[in-house]
């Protein structure tokens, strides 16, 4: 069993694994030619993932119903109307339809431009409580967004002329030479974390 | 036990005084828009000129890479290089690599942008959404008619425009809007083909990819609603992202005070405490 669920689990990763690197650095044809019939199925794979997600979300939700699971079963009853209701139009009309257009962008986009338009409501009631200057740090951290957040709107440079001067030197010093350093670390992290799993030495395998 | 005092009470106050504040003051200049001068960033510069300079008949493909909750945000700003890209003589290809993408350059294609006498299919395609999110992007940039239809369940084989553009060795300018999907094109596209990128995203992501405008993998970068509103006054077409600066501004402002008063709070409370 541990043949099956690990060693060629492993095996495959390893091996589709070295084939798209060799692709990459080595363009030879043959290597291209399975490179390419590989990626298109891991596109086919992914589409087909879509497809299955929709049966977990409905089983998931569907069990909070059968559950009559409180407070819950009621909103994943309509989460389990409305998805079917756009599959429906969907299928039957197709995306580009108007009616499937109207439902996407009077719905659909007001409900989740609205949603992550709240952010703006807690970011203001957090900086309010939250970002205050206790020590050194804190009032460096302050002062910088402060300014940052000026430079961004227009009002900024009417109140003092110089902050997009102090702001851009900030973002463009300050803040690149801190992002390098994180971005190269993160990079190097994803190389070891990548031979890991192509070797089999990372977690996930049963 | 003692009543707390003023400072306290004002260091807790209810965060729907706060919401409500804020909800006022930015509802106020989206009802009247009011426009402010606005400086031009270097990275909206530069996006405009490489897209001016670009010679006629050049392949650039634009990327919608966000939720369409998202669209506020990144909008103005796509919507802006759409158009510019648009009014010159050049070759557009419209994808995505998340599923919403498609549906909102669908909408912006057909509702928000002046297309001029462009011919769909010879000037410009929409290939829709592509699954498989960075697999997705490198099998693409491999080969453009991987998805076998456009859009509107056209052959792509038949459209002239991809008879001529075949992969990512054909473009001249790789525009994504949104954020993760810049990582995607950067890593598949950037540095696999050398394709000259942009970028339409988020105010929070923005410090994040600045490290590529200086190193010169980004040809440009729009920040937010900000970056769109120059690319509006760039195109001297003021829009959606111009509407929004001043409700950005003032929104900006509000929270300034409330950090400002809520620091001054904080240290008389604790003055008084000691």
């Amino acid at each position: 069993m541990s043949f099956v669920k690990r060693q060629i689990p492993i095996f495959l990763t390893g091996l589709v694994g070295a084939i798209m690197l060799a692709e990459y650095y080595f363009p030879l044809v043959p290597v291209q030619i399975v490179a390419t019939e590989i990626q298109r199925w891991a596109v086919i794979l992914s589409a087909f993932a879509i497809f299955t997600s929709t049966f977990q979300l409905l089983r998931f939700h569907g069990k909070k119903i059968v559950e009559r699971a409180a407070g819950q079963w009621y909103i994943s009853g309509w989460m389990i109307a409305i998805m079917l209701f756009m599959v429906a139009i969907g299928v039957a009309y197709s995306v580009r339809h108007p009616i499937y257009m109207w439902l996407f962008n009077n719905v659909y986009y007001t409900l989740s431009a609205s949603t992550n338009s709240l952010m703006g409501f807690f970011v203001a009631s957090a900086a309010y409580r939250a970002f205050k200057a206790r020590n050194i740090e804190g009032s460096v951290l302050l002062i910088s967004a402060l300014i940052v957040a000026f430079t961004n709107v227009p009002i900024g440079m009417l109140l003092w002329s110089d902050f997009p001067t102090v702001g851009n030197w900030i973002r463009n010093v300050v803040n690149t030479a801190a992002f390098r350093g994180i971005l190269i670390g993160a990079a190097i992290g994803t190389v070891v974390l990548g031979i890991k799993r192509l070797i089999g030495r990372s977690g996930g395998y049963a | 036990m003692a009543k707390p005092d003023i400072w306290t009470r004002l260091q807790n106050v209810d965060a729907r005084a706060i919401y409500a504040i804020i909800g006022l003051v930015i509802a106020s200049f989206v009802l009247q828009p009011v426009v402010l001068p606005l400086p031009v960033s270097p990275g909206t510069r530069m996006l405009y000129d490489f897209i001016n300079k670009l010679p006629p008949d050049s392949v650039v493909v634009m990327s919608e890479e966000h939720t369409v909750g998202f669209w506020p945000e990144c909008g103005p700003g796509a919507v802006a290089v759409w158009q510019h890209a648009f009014q010159r003589p050049l070759k557009l290809i419209f994808v995505a690599f998340v599923q919403d993408g498609a549906l909102m350059e669908h909408t912006a294609l057909t509702t928000l942008i002046d297309k001029g006498n462009k011919k769909y299919g010879d000037d410009y395609v929409q290939i829709g959404f592509v699954a498989g999110e960075e697999t997705g992007v490198a099998a693409f940039a491999k080969d453009f008619t991987m998805s076998k239809s456009d859009y509107y369940g056209t052959p792509l084989e038949t459209l002239p425009l991809l008879k001529k553009a075949r992969s990512a060795k054909d473009v001249a300018l790789w525009v994504v809007t949104g954020s993760i999907g810049n990582y995607w094109v950067l890593r598949q596209v950037n540095a696999a083909y050398g394709v000259p990128q942009a970028t339409v995203t988020m105010a929070a992501q923005e410090a994040i990819y600045l490290p590529y405008l200086s190193s010169g993998q980004f040809v440009g970068m729009l920040n937010s609603v900000r970056g769109g509103a120059e690319y509006e006054n760039l195109l001297k077409r003021p829009g959606f992202g111009n509407q929004m600066m001043g409700a950005l501004t003032v929104g900006t402002g509000a929270i300034f005070c409330l950090v400002i008063f809520g620091n001054i709070v904080y240290w008389m409370g604790r003055r008084r405490r000691k």
